[in-house]
């Protein structure tokens, strides 16, 4: 439509400007460009990169290869699990679950109306979209560890501490992938429902919701795996579950406790990641 | 005009269907919307009974206020400093442990998902060593940690070989989907121009495979970085430890420095592997 | 009736796409919009209904001002006006019911609209408008299971169910082929004999709106140049319109 259209001038990358293109010309004196590899370049930085890491953190394959007899006496003692402390596993993992199960729907219900509100598709008003971004990246940037310590040293130990941190992690996370998706739903039924006399609510509702309903449920579950696994570890820092059954197994040594409790998350682990991925596979 | 006649025939079998009919035949979805509901009801339900809120610690309204002190107030000296203690160092050592970590991961994985690539070994080994993947998956990171400890001592070098290990999970997961999706056709064609099968492999399998396989590792690598943070809290290097220290002993400006810290680690990285992603996608 | 006086249009891009536009549709009238792509074919079809504002003049549609309408009173008077796309607009994950309900979307309150809650009477309405465009027997299958032709007729009757005065129908049929495009412009032809509503739809094939539409206008550069029954069009005047490039067509003829 815009006959005054004028194309954006491409500029030329520093990297084409120091290291100029090498131009081929044939016999026929057609002749073709080719620009300079960056492989080389790449390649150098890669290597200094992992000499300078090396240093940094002191790494040695020898204290590894040394010691690695210690770590094979763990690893048979994990595979010999002890089944008489499997009792003492149970109220720990029901509680690690239902830790993940209320701070994902916490999480994943906060999600949703800041995810909208961060499209930039769907709101048309700038700042309340980078607002909302600021604050999700500033959220995903805080370990769950590091929120589940500070919950637990503002709310006392046990698993409202656990069950907060996952809900603030969730909310991170799946808002982000919600307003990615939201982003690529087809707006073609918006303008319709617009043009057929809706207002803007009742055409985000019929139109956007059953584009971005199937999505969401599916970043839910997903993140709810996540959450099962992440959850298991926040008693380290005493958030509630199973983190401190491991952290005591493996304060007294007892690597054979420490395989059943293993066992037993791989187990559970492995069952709900069975029935999310079924349940993902029929949203789409 | 095919088409079109056979159209006419259903609908002349159709139209016998008057419109009351077709609503009586509605199907009962609501039954399974309200299964669903209930359900995900019974569950909160179930699982908020034992989440109990207990109310703020004696001195939960102070650490808040510490916090949020700390944030607003952080420590210059120790966030601009350049001893082994200060912000900057222990960002560069997390950065070094994640490098390392992601790399030798990235390394490791790679046989392990040739092995448990569907379409190149047999279903036994195949399954096998998804099991052996999984199982890597499900053990936590911080568990990992705590065992290496024992072999390595307490320091940076654990981070390093804790991430090893822990990324081979991951990452072979999507090396895998990468060689599943392979395009055999191309080997066909090469297979036609009498190449030998080490040729096949370096001009037909490799290429399709490099793009998705570094693409795959920096996602890895934005992930490994922020775990790096918390392996510190075992003692395994980087800036969680001094972080956590902080917090138990309520040094609050400190606190806030080394959020800050993590904060613009972060975000950089983040905003720089997507860039390098989105380009490796464009090609 | 939709009357244009001297109604000029430009975009805040500082495109014209509308130079002084004088034009008079009676009610039940079938009028085909011919021209280059960029002609102003869609910008014409879209002020109607008010998705774009005109810049001056007049346009006024049963002797409303239409520029003058605003929040209610727009939604209210854009329910008697419908409209179809070239990309038929449907939630493909919707089945092809729930596609055709959502026209009465509009005059719900908050809570129907939000759990989604529809009366007897108006699936029975829905199901009816659905019978009108003969696809009665897929009111239960999903959207994105039918072929383009079968979509373009439930977005048709996602329109009927609204029960408008005028239809404008913004290249309804430029990605379909050339048979579907047919059959289309047939029930284009029986709802506006049967029902009384005026259409109005910007057409590629030139070959199609001469076959089936009562009038024809033709726009060149925002100027409408042609304005007359379709019967009654030459060979220089399609020329004239289409600026000397080939005239486009199905590819049926």
């Amino acid at each position: 439509m815009n006959n005054e259209y004028k194309p954006k001038e491409v500029k030329e990358p520093l990297f084409d400007r120091i290291f100029k293109p090498q131009v081929i010309t044939l016999e026929n004196g057609h002749s073709t460009i080719r620009k300079r590899s960056r492989l080389p370049l790449i390649l150098i930085l890669l290597v200094a990169v992992l000499i300078w890491a090396l240093q940094m953190t002191e790494f040695r394959f020898s204290t590894i290869t040394r010691n690695f007899p210690k770590l094979l006496d763990i690893f048979l003692k994990l595979f010999q699990p002890d089944t008489s402390f499997f009792p003492k596993v149970i109220k720990p993992l029901v509680d690690t679950i239902k830790m993940s199960i209320l701070g994902t729907v916490i999480g994943c219900a906060l999600a949703l109306p800041v995810a909208v509100l961060s499209s930039s598709n769907i709101v048309h008003n700038k700042a309340v979209i980078s607002f909302c971004r600021f604050i999700l990246a500033l959220i995903r940037t805080l370990p769950t560890l590091v929120i589940a310590l500070v919950c637990a040293l503002i709310f006392s130990l046990g698993t409202f501490a656990g069950t907060l941190a996952i809900a603030i992690f969730t909310f991170g996370i799946v808002a982000k992938m919600l307003y990615e998706s939201i982003e690529t739903i087809d707006m073609g039924p918006f303008e319709a429902m617009e043009a057929l006399g809706a207002n803007k609510f009742q055409a985000f509702w019929s139109a956007c919701v059953p584009q971005i309903l199937p999505v969401y449920l599916s970043h839910c579950l997903y993140c709810f795996e996540m959450n099962v696994r992440a959850s298991a570890i926040l008693g380290y820092v005493g958030a509630g579950g199973l983190g401190i059954t491991i952290n005591e197994r493996i304060g007294w040594r007892d690597y054979n406790g420490l395989g059943t409790v293993l066992l037993t998350l791989f187990v559970v682990v492995l069952m709900i990641e069975f029935t999310s991925e079924y349940l993902r596979k029929k949203l789409s | 005009m095919e088409k079109n006649k056979f159209e006419k025939v259903e609908q002349a079998v159709e139209s016998k269907l008057t419109v009351l009919e077709m609503y009586q035949r509605a199907p009962k979805r609501w039954l399974l919307y309200t299964g669903i509901v209930l359900l995900l009801a019974v569950l909160v339900g179930w699982s908020g009974s034992d989440v109990n809120f207990t109310g703020l610690t004696a001195t939960g309204t102070e650490v808040a206020k510490g916090i949020i002190s700390g944030i607003t107030h952080p420590d210059m000296g120790l966030m601009l400093g350049t001893s082994a203690t200060d912000v900057p160092y222990l960002i560069l050592q997390t950065i070094a442990i994640a490098v390392l970590g992601t790399v030798f991961g990235a390394i490791l994985a790679i046989p392990f998902a040739f092995l448990a690539a569907e379409n190149i070994m047999p279903k036994p080994i195949a399954y096998l060593f998804r099991a052996v993947i999984l199982m890597i998956r499900t053990i936590p990171s911080l568990v990992w940690a705590l065992m290496w400890i024992r072999v390595t001592g307490p320091g940076a070098a654990c981070g390093v070989i804790t991430q090893s290990v822990c990324s081979i999970g991951m990452i072979s997961k999507m090396y895998i989907t990468a060689i599943e999706d392979l395009d055999t056709r191309i080997l066909e064609s090469l297979d036609a121009m009498g190449c030998t099968p080490f040729q096949k492999i370096r001009y037909g399998v490799i290429p399709q495979l490099v793009a998705s396989f570094i693409s795959t590792t920096i996602y890895r690598f934005d992930i490994n970085l922020k775990d790096a943070t918390t392996l510190g809290i075992v003692g395994a290097g980087g800036i969680g430890a001094s972080l956590v220290q902080c917090l138990n002993s309520r040094r609050w400006s400190m606190v806030g420095s080394f959020i800050w810290g993590l904060m613009v680690l972060v975000l950089i990285i983040e905003y720089a592997s997507t860039r390098i992603r989105s380009k490796l996608a464009r090609g | 009736m939709i009357n244009f006086k001297n109604v000029y249009k430009t975009y805040p891009n500082g495109f014209t796409a509308l130079k002084d536009v004088n034009l008079q549709i009676e009610q039940g009238e079938f009028v085909a919009v011919i021209g280059l792509s960029g002609a102003g074919k869609s910008t014409i079809l879209r002020c109607i209904n008010r998705m774009h504002d005109i810049s001056s003049g007049s346009l006024t549609v049963d002797g409303v001002e239409v520029n003058t309408l605003k929040g209610k009173e727009l939604r209210s008077y854009r329910r008697k006006v419908g409209m179809i796309f070239q990309s038929f607009n449907l939630v493909s994950r919707s089945t092809v019911l729930r596609n055709v309900l959502t026209a009465d979307v509009p005059d719900m309150n908050f809570f129907k609209v939000l759990f989604g809650i529809f009366s007897k009477e108006q699936k029975m309405r829905a199901l009816e408008s659905l019978d009108k465009v003969g696809i009665l027997d897929k009111a239960y299958t999903r959207c994105d299971q039918l072929s383009g032709g079968q979509q373009q007729r439930v977005a048709l009757a996602r329109t009927l169910n609204q029960n408008p005065t005028i239809i404008l129908a913004d290249e309804p049929v430029a990605s379909l082929d050339p048979i579907t495009a047919k059959a289309v412009m047939e029930d284009f032809v029986r709802i506006n004999k049967e029902y009384k509503i005026s259409i109005l739809l910007n057409i590629h094939h030139v070959d199609l709106a001469l076959k089936y539409c009562d009038r024809v206008i033709g726009v060149r550069a925002g100027e409408i140049v042609f304005d007359g029954p379709a019967s009654t069009i030459t060979q220089e005047q399609l020329d004239y319109v289409y600026n000397g490039t080939k005239v486009p067509t199905s590819g049926q003829e």
